[in-house]
């Protein structure tokens, strides 16, 4: 009895792992990567269409790859500091990036 | 998540393609199947199949244009090709104001001369359309399951111990172990392929999917009043067919095909019928991928038959613009040569197989410890 309920609770808790994780990955993963390529283009100096298609096709390389990281880490709890640093970090440098 | 990366990395390709592996497995399908959309379509219009490739073709459609468009302000004509045997009309009213971009289209034989009615089907084009909007339901939804897939397919090669060993292994008759490598083998076959029509498809989905990055393109379009009141300030006069004939078009076809040593595949004509009339040649004299899709130069002829202007292909801007208009070219197909699409057609196969197998692999892989619960039928009825 006491066996089956440390194992509901493990998988619950797996259960929340998951959930946390894909939201981080879905919707963090989805701003850090506009607000990354967004910079990047503005660094470089893009402008009108070559903005668009540049940001365009960086911006799924880095989703890409903010997604592969998020379910890498060990713990939801390393994973979620680390891409909300990195976000943070992204969104400075979006601001410098458009003079803000 | 707990374990190293490769467990990490087999975790999320196996939920990041198993969720939506149904819809993958269909657009993939229709994708490959619109390669070929227009023979598709021929196939299905069985009315198509009695137009014959003539020398008259011209001549049949300037008589057709001249009868049932006298007015129009432009009239165009698709050539018959290597791809289609038809003769393509359109024209462009000029009192129908600017609704239509094209105005009305007919088919002709260009043989014959006579109009194709061809059946009420959308033939290639419904497997086009399916393969990127779903037919209504949305891009959102065809974009989010290309990302889930691009996810799948770094991931799948990431958490590979042995990618290339795993190729040249077939275990037939081993149940599991036969789908196993099945997968692995219609993936790494045509990895190149994969990476690249998933990600120039994202791409392509790229103003659905990322809205804060559309550019504003104001365009200005004359309204349909203005259109009418430009029609009623010219002369229209309905063309005389005789002079039209007699107009040296075969010979500005010849210049163009001399020029381009490719044969001329539209002729587009402004003011038919009018002493300011305009003649522009195009064909397939596209040098470079990079230039996209407005990468075919053109000749403008006056009604004497002389060049009055050369319009070369557009050339992209910037290392951004040329790449993107290369994954655009490449996932569209719409460079290649029989051979080259038959070959993307395979490698398209191929992706739909690794999709199958890898959906099959895991119901078969699950089937024993979870028969009867929830989450494995789910996915199962889905397949």
């Amino acid at each position: 009895m006491k066996s089956q309920t440390v194992n509901r609770v493990a998988i619950n808790r797996e259960r929340l792992d998951v959930a946390l994780r894909t939201l981080i990955a879905v919707a963090l993963g989805y701003a850090f990567s506009a607000w990354l390529s967004s910079a990047i283009a503005n660094f470089i100096g893009a402008d009108g269409r070559e903005h668009e298609v540049l940001v365009r096709m960086l911006f799924f390389c880095v989703y890409c790859t903010f997604i592969l990281f998020t379910f890498i880490f060990d713990t939801t709890k390393k994973a979620s500091i680390v891409m909300t640093a990195l976000s943070a970090l992204a969104l400075c440098l979006y601001s410098i990036s458009t003079g803000l | 998540m707990k374990g190293n990366v490769r467990k990490s990395m087999t975790w999320l390709h196996t939920w990041s393609s198993v969720l939506v592996g149904w819809l993958l497995f269909a657009i993939f399908f229709t994708g490959t199947l619109s390669f070929f959309r227009t023979e598709i379509t021929y196939w299905m219009q069985p009315e198509q199949h009695a137009a014959v490739p003539s020398e008259k073709a011209l001549e049949h459609g300037l008589r057709y244009l001249a009868i049932n468009a006298p007015n129009a302000s432009e009239w165009q004509l698709s050539l018959p090709d290597a791809r289609s045997n038809t003769l393509d009309l359109s024209w462009r009213d000029a009192n129908a104001g600017n609704e239509r971009r094209r105005g009305p289209r007919v088919m002709l034989n260009p043989s014959t001369g006579e109009e194709i009615k061809v059946r009420e089907t959308a033939g290639g084009n419904f497997l086009y359309r399916f393969h990127f909007e779903l037919y209504g339901i949305g891009r959102w939804i065809v974009g989010v399951v290309s990302m889930m897939m691009f996810v799948a397919i770094i991931s799948g090669v990431i958490m590979h111990r042995k990618i290339f060993a795993d190729f040249f292994m077939f275990r037939p008759k081993k149940k599991l172990l036969s789908w196993i490598d099945g997968h692995a083998i219609s993936a790494v076959l045509a990895l190149p392929f994969h990476i690249m029509i998933t990600f120039s498809g994202l791409i392509l989905l790229g103003a659905t999917l990322l809205p804060f990055n559309s550019e504003e393109r104001v365009r200005h379009r004359p309204q349909g009043t203005e259109v009418r009141q430009n029609a009623q300030q010219q002369n229209l006069a309905s063309p005389d067919i005789n002079a039209l004939l007699a107009l040296p078009i075969s010979s500005m076809i010849a210049h163009a095909e001399r020029t381009w040593q490719v044969p001329v595949e539209s002729l587009s004509i402004t003011h038919p019928g009018k002493a300011n009339a305009q003649f522009t040649l195009s064909g397939n004299n596209r040098t470079q991928l990079s230039a996209g899709r407005g990468g075919s130069s053109a000749l403008v002829f006056n009604a004497q038959g002389e060049v009055i202007n050369e319009r070369p292909a557009s050339v992209a801007a910037n290392a951004s613009q040329a790449t993107y208009n290369y994954l655009d070219m490449l996932h569209q197909a719409r460079f290649a040569d029989t051979l080259t699409r038959w070959l993307l057609f395979f490698a398209g196969i191929l992706g739909t197989i690794m999709v199958g197998t890898g959906s099959v692999l895991w119901v078969v892989k699950r089937a024993k410890q979870q028969l009867g619960e929830f989450g494995f039928e789910l996915v199962r009825g889905s397949k």
